[in-house]
């Protein structure tokens, strides 16, 4: 459990940070979504899926805070603080700082089903099977999904692609 | 292998040799091996990004919550335990025992949530008793004390000395 707790809560709260987009709410969703999968371990069955169940479980917390006081929930303002978590890193270079901003805002500015579906994929690792487990969908619509959220990166980060080719005349003249 | 297939590899849904003949298709379109560059430039980027430390406190404060949740259920289980065995030595006792003397005691479980779970104990107990619970002070606040006095009602005959009362004390 306490491998378990060391591995996921870092998790788990990263997910929390995008779902809710504030430290606190997103503290307190990590820490909700843990003390659930605690008391639910009986239901786990296969433990190389704790994972994708824990993920799971934050989701449906976040789900349950959205029916109940979705105010709250919405109010939580984006971005400045995850732009200050990243910033804090003295190692990070100025260009860099500003490309790892860029990311996140296009990343936000996405519909909330395509943000969820990138973050799984591009930072958690998780297939397309994994990830229609943690939302409750179906594969091909995350399929979809992920489709249209890197086409929709790609519109928002026009100059990050031109700045990686340069010379590319089809896509930047 | 034709561009149709970037989205698919891009998600890692090819398999090993679907990948194969992809990344030969990759080699002649220029088109699709800018457009995997920079999804998985992004993608690094995300990473990057995304990436901190859970606040110092959070799994100090989990691995406390999951403490007391444990005690909880402890302290629940050997309650019931302890008002069972108290009731079952209170009417063991008692002669001409009929089997609806019999008490029926446990914990109220919900299947849902192990939080929900108390000392709570559902008793069926013969007609001719009664049963007072007083609850006492306690100086722990997950443990509830009650003091149990269940009340054997006897007809006596007239001239007969009064009914006996059973008194016993039990925990939960």
């Amino acid at each position: 459990v306490k491998e378990l707790l060391e591995e996921l809560t870092p998790r788990v709260y990263r997910f929390a940070l995008r779902l809710m987009r504030d430290r606190h709410l997103a503290e307190d969703l990590a820490q909700e979504a843990m003390l659930r999968a605690w008391r639910q371990r009986s239901h786990l069955r296969d433990a190389a899926a704790a994972r994708t169940w824990v993920f799971r479980i934050t989701v449906n917390v976040w789900r349950d805070w959205l029916r109940r006081d979705r105010s709250a929930v919405a109010q939580a303002l984006p971005l400045p603080e995850s732009l200050e978590a990243v910033s804090g890193d003295p190692c990070l270079l100025a260009a860099q700082q500003e490309s790892l901003g860029d990311v996140l805002v296009a990343l936000d500015e996405l519909p909330e089903r395509q943000r969820e579906v990138l973050y799984l994929r591009a930072c958690e690792g998780f297939s397309i099977a994994e990830i229609a487990e943690v939302l409750d969908s179906n594969p091909n619509a995350v399929k979809v999904n992920l489709s249209l959220a890197r086409k929709q990166m790609r519109q928002q980060l026009q100059s990050l692609y031109c700045e990686l080719f340069p010379h590319s005349e089809e896509r930047c003249p | 292998m034709n561009c149709e297939r970037l989205d698919d590899y891009l998600a890692g849904e090819l398999v090993a040799d679907e990948q194969e003949a992809f990344r030969l298709h990759l080699a002649d379109c220029a088109g699709c091996r800018e457009e995997v560059r920079f999804q998985e430039t992004v993608d690094g980027l995300l990473r990057q990004a995304t990436a901190c430390e859970a606040p110092h406190g959070l799994r100090r404060r989990l691995v406390r919550k999951m403490q007391a949740s444990t005690r909880r259920l402890q302290f629940a289980a050997i309650g019931a335990a302890a008002i069972a065995a108290s009731l079952m030595l209170i009417f063991a006792e008692r002669p001409n025992r009929r089997p609806r003397d019999v008490v029926q005691i446990g914990p109220l479980n919900s299947p849902k949530s192990d939080s929900k779970r108390q000392a709570v104990a559902s008793m069926i107990l013969d007609p001719s008793c009664d049963l007072l619970a007083v609850p006492q002070v306690s100086r722990q606040p997950n443990v509830t004390i009650f003091w149990l006095y269940p009340t054997i009602k006897t007809t006596a005959p007239a001239g007969a000395t009064p009914a006996r009362d059973t008194t016993q004390r039990s925990q939960s």
